[in-house]
């Protein structure tokens, strides 16, 4: 049983009443106990609902979401909050996720409060001492307010307070883009350690192939609302088959300047997210691109024992 | 500022004599400081680089190292509470810092252009494209609007927009991001100057455009033979795009060289720091701990000695001396006199 299970799910948002975000359509994956699942677009790609639909901070327009084994869309309140203890989720701005008037100690024991509300003060107390110091924080921090902290300090108080509850699954939100290079560093070998440690499963949303290349067990590529290419990083990264999924892998550039740029292939700008697509997202910008890419759907197919791939042409040259 | 050894810092001038061209841009000593009611901020603290002709610099540091600072100060940018309190920005030979207002704008647009890093708040979002483009053309002299349609149209044309007329009578806000650079990109070219300034161009559009958009600006720039200064926090930019490096930590350039040079081997423990910091596959992650130092109680000796896993007593105590290299890198540690004597 996986950890995580999404089935077939869009989503839809209305906007202004006459205008339809196509933000996710049938997008399926799964994240396994002690695992990362990596799941990578551009903005725009619906990666960050997909994290929110995941925890069910929003609902679906279709599909189906279990946690554990759990209909979580069928969950009524008190069983959702109780659940919840178990998946968290970390921001991407930690400065604005965080209560700029309660203290770090009170900020990292509110989900205590919340979801162990009988347990003893001093316990609770114990414990919120703990997970600071298991993120790296000086016990003083504890005492201090998040304004007064730096940004990686104030992303460590994120992830204090995501672990507390002791959950067996994390979605992380672009945990790092809002932090500089060298503090990004620290922050990835704490997820690293904690995962190590704890034996949770990782859902991580990024922009960033560098990163996600480092943390990654298998890989989501997105774009415009749906998974493009999915299946073991290494594999993935080695040996991309969606014309999307090489033209972002060229998109990253090397630190090494020996090392040669790829062209870039792709062409022109993505379609907006209002517009209803029939036929393959990338359609338009493919270098390969042909007739028959919108005349059918194309859909996420297997592309061997353990990739799949939306696209007719899989690894077509030139792309 | 303690003056730099002689024989170490001026191979680059080796061989052109007193009456050698000016470079196109030099700056030397410049500091910038901000008066907040938290006391005075050390921005920018003695700040020395160059650009010459035809190559493009990268400016690569993280948040509050002074590089926007930096090129803010260079183009008169800087606003009260901000001031530049000393050093110089002479282009070919004139000192941008000493100009009048009405003189640097003149400069601004027709010799040296600038891409802000959002092109939303670059544009004007309530004033037609078309007209933006004129009213930089009208501050230039040229106040036919037939004319200025039709240079606004080349302009376009050569940041690869089809159907420039349709761009041009609408608005900031119909365009995408990666169009909208476009044009804050077309804006900065309009008057042909030789200099560009692009401060984190890419840094808000998606990966896949940002290659666009970087492959667009060399094109533009080495097409014509301009120099360009370009500021990031992204070393795969710098390894990609630049010729040469300016490193910046807490409003000091640390390091300087080739790009080769400074990504491939180094020597300032900051640098070093930075360039493995980027996660890669099999290469353990070493990162640094603690924070930048406090830009209004500033430290004496080197800003970086805090988190320097190498510091020893003199870092404390004084700013290192550079050190430059036969190929023209110079740091400034003082780990390098170790380094010498060791040779």
């Amino acid at each position: 049983m996986s950890l995580l299970e999404l089935t077939n799910v869009s989503k839809e948002f209305s906007v202004g009443g006459t205008t339809t975000v196509y933000a996710l359509d049938d997008v399926s994956l799964t994240v396994n106990a002690g695992e990362t699942l990596a799941v990578i677009g551009e903005s725009g790609s619906g990666k960050s609902t997909l994290g929110r639909l995941a925890l069910r901070l929003i609902e679906p327009t279709r599909g189906s979401v279990h946690f554990q084994g759990t209909d979580m869309l069928a969950l009524p309140a008190a069983g959702l909050r109780q659940l919840r203890a178990k998946a968290q989720i970390i921001f991407q701005e930690p400065f604005e996720s965080l209560n700029p008037r309660m203290r770090v100690a009170d900020i990292v024991g509110e989900p205590l409060a919340i979801h162990q509300p009988k347990t003893p003060a001093a316990d609770r107390r114990s414990r919120v001492a703990r997970v600071i110091d298991q993120v790296g924080l000086a016990p003083e921090m504890a005492r201090r307010f998040p304004g007064e902290l730096s940004g990686g300090q104030q992303q460590r108080v994120g992830i204090a307070r995501a672990i507390v509850t002791e959950p067996s699954l994390i979605v992380l939100d672009e945990p790092t883009s809002s932090l500089d290079l060298s503090v990004r560093a620290q922050i990835l070998q704490l997820l690293a350690d904690l995962q190590t440690e704890l034996g949770m499963g990782y859902l991580f949303i990024s922009h960033d192939i560098h990163t996600v290349r480092y943390v990654s067990d298998r890989i989501a590529v997105m774009y415009r609302g749906r998974v493009v290419e999915t299946g073991p990083s290494e594999r993935v990264f080695a040996d991309p088959q969606h014309p999307y999924t090489r033209a972002l892998l060229a998109a990253a550039l090397p630190v090494d300047p020996d090392q040669e740029l790829p062209p870039a292939r792709l062409v022109g700008d993505p379609v907006s997210p209002t517009e209803k697509v029939s036929g393959c997202v990338l359609y338009g910008r493919c270098p390969v691109g042909e007739d028959r890419c919108v005349q059918n759907e194309v859909r996420l197919t297997p592309f061997d024992a353990d990739r799949a791939v939306a696209c007719i042409k899989p690894g077509a040259p030139g792309s | 500022m303690s003056a730099p050894r002689q024989a170490l810092s001026r191979p680059t001038n080796t061989g052109q004599g007193a009456d050698r061209e000016p470079r196109l841009l030099e700056v030397s000593g410049l500091t910038t400081r901000f008066d907040t009611p938290d006391g005075l901020v050390h921005a920018v603290n003695g700040v020395d680089f160059h650009v010459d002709r035809a190559e493009i610099v990268g400016v690569v540091g993280e948040s509050g190292c002074g590089k926007s600072v930096t090129i803010r100060s260079i183009l008169g940018l800087v606003r009260p509470p901000g001031r530049v309190v000393e050093g110089t920005a002479r282009f070919n030979g004139v000192d941008l810092l000493g100009l009048r207002a009405a003189e640097l704008r003149r400069l601004r647009g027709a010799e040296i252009g600038f891409i802000a890093q959002n092109p939303f708040s670059a544009l004007n979002p309530v004033m037609r494209i078309h007209r933006q483009f004129a009213n930089i053309l009208a501050a230039h002299g040229i106040r036919s609007d037939a004319i200025a349609r039709d240079r606004a149209r080349d302009a376009l044309a050569d940041v690869g927009i089809a159907g420039p007329d349709r761009v041009l009578d609408g608005y900031a806000h119909q365009l995408s991001g990666g169009m909208a650079q476009r044009v804050v990109i077309a804006m900065a070219m309009l008057l042909n100057p030789a200099f560009v300034i692009a401060d984190e161009p890419t840094t808000g559009l998606d990966l896949t455009v940002q290659r666009q958009i970087l492959d667009l600006i060399r094109g533009l720039v080495q097409q014509h033979g301009r120099s360009m200064l370009l500021v990031t926090h992204d070393l795969g930019v710098v390894a990609q795009y630049c010729d040469r490096v300016v490193v910046m930590y807490a409003g000091k350039v640390i390091e300087h060289g080739s790009v080769r040079d400074v990504l491939t081997s180094p020597q300032h423990p900051y640098t070093q720091a930075l360039v493995r910091a980027v996660p890669r596959p099999g290469h353990p992650l070493v990162h640094l701990t603690g924070r930048l130092p406090d830009l209004v109680d500033y430290p004496a000796g080197c800003p970086f000695q805090a988190r320097c896993p190498h510091a020893f007593e003199p870092c404390g105590q004084v700013f290192p001396e550079p050190t430059t290299s036969a190929s023209g890198r110079t740091y400034w540690c003082h780990l390098s006199q170790e380094r010498e004597a060791a040779r």
